[in-house]
């Protein structure tokens, strides 16, 4: 049992100039292989003269990425927005839960085996009814994401509920704080780690669940893009879109890691 | 007149069906001022005691009064210390030790000047804005202290809290410990050890527990006037008590 | 005493509770508190699942054969490159880094590039679903691999044994939670990516009968396909628990890595 209820956070204490210096070192070896296959697979697609429906040459790509840039942000900016609007409503909806979970025995007993049991559906299978439910525009595209996403927020902010030191709380019961008191001034808080590792779980997810809802029907977004350049083939299109989408994607994950470690930074110093 | 004070007291557990008697038939009695330990062996029950002192345990029989009235649940007027020091990292020292102030709802500045004064005492005065893991084990457990101590309690029980540190801090915190207790006469204090000559340091009485089902055979008073200084460890008298606490323990234990 | 009272009230509320809410389901549809182009009643989804039977069969068994042939290649085949990764450090320093970041990509988005490839028809499914639920199956088979005790290793060269030896009988046994989890995750991506393959060839399926049936507004029936979907998820789900009691008995050592199931907290 550690003298403290969390071990001490590994707080980076080299300058930030030589973190990046270090950064740049290490990505040297990957990122040099990967511009390396580039080179190759641009010779091998000419050489071989591979049809461009199934393998685009990068500089093709490159092509169709420059050419489409604004059509791509216009969209990318659309499903974008759903993602993060998914994404804050995940994060409510799975937290009220978790608390109401955590205050009240009798509704966690009743409901927290049902959780259990829906996560045995393969969710994705619910993108239509999400469409039949709310039309075919964005706000089907939104529900279904969160449909998807919020089961990790549920269950992190219930584990880090859970985890809380059997200490805290004893001390929690031996000043006579009342359940509310526990939750605010220690549940909470200790709950916050796992709670940012749920979101990022559930950061995937509803990338996922608006892209997916945007191939079951839509009429805008880059998932909609996809599904157009497929049904005309064009793959470099596709490849330019997919490109695009791994950007923003990555761009999305890293503003909640980012806010992981402000929390963490802001609450245990 | 007894103020704090136990009468066939019984503990039973029942983890699946397989009842285990921790505590039987535990009788003592601890007059208001007293310092009184209680001394067993690892995993006899003494915790469970503290605990049911507390409130924070049920008592499956006998009867437990405090000043006079039953033990129902826990108390205001209770200070508690665990072994480990249980500060919540995101606070600093300051705030953690004003935490059962926060949750007693109390006017927080007068409180505010009492625990900075307390932090003054364990000289811990210049790490009122350090957070907990800046620290040390032996000073986190003196953060501890202040936070038992701040709203004054009337009785002050701790669970072996000196237990995880080294030798040294730990001499340290006894010494510390019986500063601050010599200051206020007034408070009661129950306090957990396997440490005999910790116990005989620091209390007017040690109350000796057996293996489970636990029970108190010996009740010992320590004849040593206060105010005490740490020289007496070295004592002949000191040395002799230990050794017959040692040998009482030993021979309960046989068998 | 309490601690039975608990016990029981820890099975009869949600059992209590499953009950109402399918009650309140059924009256919600038949007093048309919610349209039944909403939500289908429970009684009618299941009066449907049984008279649509014949006609679902056919659909039910694609999706079953796909997800389990999906299933053994990737885990397969996702296995052996992590085997492979695991020794041969060349491969794996040129590999490893794109292997990340294609976990980076939003590997769904990708079905309609497999459809451009591979037409529509099982083979552009299931090389779909293997691409999907390969990865976490290589990744974890390769951490499972490199989770070995690092004492124990030392005390393997000590003795000599032989790189065969350590692998079969040190390494591969300290890999199984690990690769057990990875397996886990497999199998639902795996499920998954079936599904959403047949979403977008609309040739057959499970998948492709609830498109279908939404478009239709048959809401009946998508239910019972949604329905059908979930016991195969479970089914899947059930036997690749089913397998790692199997090895974990076999192997009769209480690894606790990555084995907690929904529902226990460990």
């Amino acid at each position: 049992m550690s003298a403290e209820v969390f071990p001490a956070p590994i707080l980076p204490d080299a300058r930030p100039v030589d973190g990046w210096r270090r950064f740049a070192g290490e990505a040297a070896l990957p990122a040099g292989f990967i511009l390396i296959c580039l080179v190759a697979l641009e010779i091998l697609v000419r050489v071989l003269a591979v049809p461009e429906v199934l393998l685009p040459a990068p500089s093709r790509v490159l092509t169709a990425l420059v050419l489409n840039a604004s059509v791509l942000a216009y969209h990318a900016a659309l499903s974008m927005s759903q993602v993060l609007a998914a994404l804050v409503i995940s994060l409510a909806i799975g937290l009220a839960i978790a608390v109401v979970f955590t205050l009240s025995r009798v509704i966690n007993d009743m409901f927290a085996p049902l959780f259990v049991v829906l996560q045995i559906v393969p969710k994705v299978a619910l993108a239509p009814i999400f469409v039949v439910w709310f039309g075919p525009g964005s706000l089907s595209h939104l529900g279904f994401a969160v449909c998807l996403s919020f089961f990790p927020i549920l269950a992190g902010a219930r584990a880090g509920f859970e985890e809380t030191s059997a200490d805290a709380v004893r001390l929690c019961r031996a000043l006579r704080a009342d359940r509310w008191q526990t939750l605010i001034h220690v549940k909470l808080p200790m709950a916050l780690p796992q709670l940012c590792v749920g979101a990022k779980v559930s950061t995937t997810l509803c990338i996922i669940g608006v892209v997916l809802g945007e191939f079951v029907s839509a009429k805008a977004g880059i998932g909609w893009y996809i599904m157009q350049a497929a049904a005309l083939a064009q793959t470099a299109n596709i490849m330019a879109a997919l490109i695009v989408l791994s950007a923003c994607g990555l761009l999305v994950y890293g503003l909640v890691a980012a806010g992981d470690i402000a929390v963490r930074r802001r609450m245990f110093g | 007149m007894s103020f704090i004070r136990g009468d066939g007291l019984r503990k039973v557990y029942d983890p699946g069906g397989q009842a285990v008697e921790a505590l039987h038939n535990v009788n003592f009695r601890i007059d208001k001022g007293e310092f009184v330990s209680i001394l067993g062996p690892s995993g006899c029950g003494k915790s469970t005691l503290l605990m049911m002192c507390a409130g924070l345990e049920d008592i499956s029989d006998g009867s437990l009064t405090v000043a006079e009235k039953a033990m129902t649940g826990p108390r205001d007027d209770v200070g508690i210390m665990f072994q480990d020091p249980t500060l919540l990292p995101w606070k600093t020292v300051l705030e953690n030790v004003l935490f059962p102030a926060r949750i007693g709802r109390a006017p927080i500045e007068p409180v505010r000047r009492r625990a900075q004064a307390l932090l003054s005492s364990v000289g811990l005065q210049s790490f009122e804005d350090h957070r907990p893991h800046q620290l040390s084990g032996g000073m986190r457990q003196r953060v501890s202290i202040c936070r038992a101590l701040v709203n004054d309690p009337s009785i002050l029980l701790m669970d072996e809290p000196f237990s995880a540190l080294d030798a040294i801090t730990r001499d340290q915190m006894n010494v510390l410990l019986l500063d601050l207790w010599q200051q206020r006469h007034a408070r009661t204090a129950l306090f957990i050890t396997h440490s005999i000559r910790e116990a005989v340091m620091l209390s007017d009485r040690i109350l000796v527990m057996t293996r489970r089902p636990a029970t108190i055979v010996k009740d010992v008073v320590v004849p040593f006037p206060r105010p005490r200084s740490p020289e007496l460890a070295e004592g002949v008298e000191f040395n002799r008590l230990c050794g017959h606490l040692r040998g009482m323990i030993e021979d309960s234990h046989v068998g | 005493m309490p601690e039975q009272s608990r016990r029981a009230q820890r099975i009869l509320l949600p059992l209590l509770n499953c009950g109402t809410i399918v009650l309140l389901w059924q009256l919600a549809v038949t007093e048309r508190w919610i349209s039944p182009l909403s939500l289908a009643a429970p009684f009618e989804v299941a009066k449907v699942a049984v008279s649509s039977f014949r006609i679902l069969l056919p659909h039910i068994l694609a999706t079953t054969y796909a997800t389990l042939l999906t299933f053994v290649l990737s885990s397969v085949g996702g296995m052996l490159l992590g085997a492979l990764l695991m020794h041969w450090r060349t491969f794996r320093l040129a590999v490893y880094p794109s292997l990340v970041m294609f976990q980076l990509l939003p590997k769904i988005a990708l079905a309609p590039l497999f459809v451009v490839w591979f037409g529509v028809n099982l083979f552009s499914r299931l090389s779909f679903a293997g691409f999907i639920s390969f990865f976490p199956i290589v990744l974890a088979t390769l951490a499972g691999l490199r989770a070995t005790d690092p004492l124990v290793l030392r005390l393997c060269r000590s003795m000599r044994a032989s790189a065969s030896q350590i692998f079969w009988q040190v390494r591969l046994p300290y890999a199984v939670p690990l690769i057990m989890s990875g397996l886990k995750v497999g199998m639902t991506l795996a499920i998954t990516g079936v599904i959403v393959s047949e979403f977008v060839t609309v040739q057959g399926g499970l998948g492709y009968i609830i498109v279908f049936a939404s478009s239709n507004l048959q809401i009946d029936l998508m239910f019972a396909a949604l329905g059908w979907v979930s016991l195969i998820g479970l089914l899947f789900y059930g036997a690749v628990l089913l397998l790692e009691h199997l090895i974990l008995t076999w192997l009769g050592a209480p690894m606790t890595a990555g084995l907690s199931r929904p529902g226990e907290t460990g």
